[in-house]
């Protein structure tokens, strides 16, 4: 009986203890951890924190540094440009005014550049408004500030620029020379660029050209970049009808038949690129 | 022999009950404070070690402020000296 009982309890025991050992060694829980485990693996986190807390003392000590490098930073800034301010004999507020204002110059001018060349042509009084406006901030010392430099520098570039764009659309002259043809002078780049428009200035110069087909060496004709008040520049898809309803009336298309007979052979017929003269304008 | 049976019945208790306490108390395992212990140092570890993450970031963050500011400093100085240039000529200009 003592024997049987002995046995049985010893099995129990030893199953018991075999499996507790197991779990200890396969498990992360805290509460199966033998003590020595425990005491390493506290270590471990302790060590990890004073390493990160050691760490955190030198990232703190550079932080408080750099801010501090920073603020200098900015206050060497702060100097240099009150420097300027005083060289220009301004202060911030006037500084940034005087740039508003050489901005506001920019901004108009750069709507201004963006039109045709016939309207910059047309519009060269606002050209001359601009150019005086730029002139007057020249004269200012806040123009030679680092920014309103720049931006007066820009100005200046679109003016010419404007001018420059300008100058094909001013009513232009051109002696003709042997072996030339409307055609031919048309195509030139800087006539029109495009050989079509031979209709322009046959139509512009009806008085010297009886026939488009012949003319002659030393001839001056009159080279127009945009439609002079008693003048319509046929486009492609127009008729005498459309263009007379624009100014009144279609039925007066007679009255600009009869205008441009001499170069209208039928009525049906127009072209693009001819100058019509609109009687009664 | 009844001296015997009671020394041996003393001696089977003895062992089964050391047993009994060597398989489920003598293998020392960390008590609740322990463990508390434990869970508060990982996670004051974890804690500084985010923080230090976060203040590397920060110290970085302010590394790369610093060298904007000196640039910036130096474009200063740069348009400083350029705007005397254009005075000393302005002078003779106007």
């Amino acid at each position: 009986m003592n024997r049987k009982l002995i046995i049985l309890m010893s099995s129990v025991l030893m199953l018991t203890f075999s499996v507790g050992v197991f779990a200890q060694q396969y498990s992360y829980d805290y509460k199966n951890m033998k003590m020595d485990e425990y005491w390493a693996e506290l270590s471990k986190w302790q060590k990890r924190e004073a390493d990160a807390q050691a760490a955190i003392a030198e990232q703190e000590a550079k932080i408080a540094q750099l801010k501090q490098q920073i603020a200098d930073a900015d206050q060497q800034e702060q100097n240099c440009w009150n420097d300027i301010y005083t060289m220009l004999e301004t202060d911030k507020a006037g500084y940034d005014d005087f740039l508003q204002n050489a901005k506001n110059l920019e901004s108009d001018l750069s709507s201004f550049v963006a039109m045709s060349p016939e309207e910059i042509y047309n519009r060269r009084n606002e050209l001359e408004q601009y150019k005086n406006r730029l002139a007057e901030l020249r004269k200012d010392k806040r123009s030679l500030g680092p920014d309103p430099y720049q931006v007066l520098q820009r100005v200046e570039n679109m003016i010419a620029d404007a001018e420059q764009k300008a100058t094909p659309a001013a009513a232009g002259r051109y002696e003709v020379q042997r072996g030339d043809y409307l055609w031919k002078i048309a195509k030139m780049p800087d006539i029109y660029g495009d050989p079509y428009a031979w209709m322009r200035i046959y139509t512009s110069n009806r008085d010297q050209i009886k026939n488009p087909d012949l003319i002659y060496p030393q001839q001056i004709f009159r080279i127009p970049r945009v439609a002079g008040p008693n003048e319509y520049w046929v486009e492609r898809g127009d008729n005498l009808a459309e263009i007379a309803k624009r100014y009144g009336s279609p039925f007066t298309w007679q009255k600009i038949y009869e205008a441009n007979k001499d170069v209208i052979s039928d009525a049906n017929l127009i072209y693009p690129n001819m100058v019509l003269v609109l009687p009664g304008q | 022999m009844v001296g015997v049976k009671l020394l041996r019945r003393w001696l089977v208790s003895g062992a089964v009950i050391g047993s009994l306490f060597f398989a489920f108390g003598c293998t020392s395992h960390p008590n609740d404070n322990q463990i508390r212990q434990m869970e508060e140092t990982r996670s004051a570890a974890l804690s500084a070690e985010q923080r230090l993450d976060d203040l590397t970031k920060q110290r970085q963050q302010l590394e790369s402020e610093l060298a904007q500011k000196q640039k910036e400093l130096q474009q200063c100085e740069t348009n400083k000296a350029d705007v005397q240039k254009r005075l000393d000529n302005w002078g003779t200009e106007q």
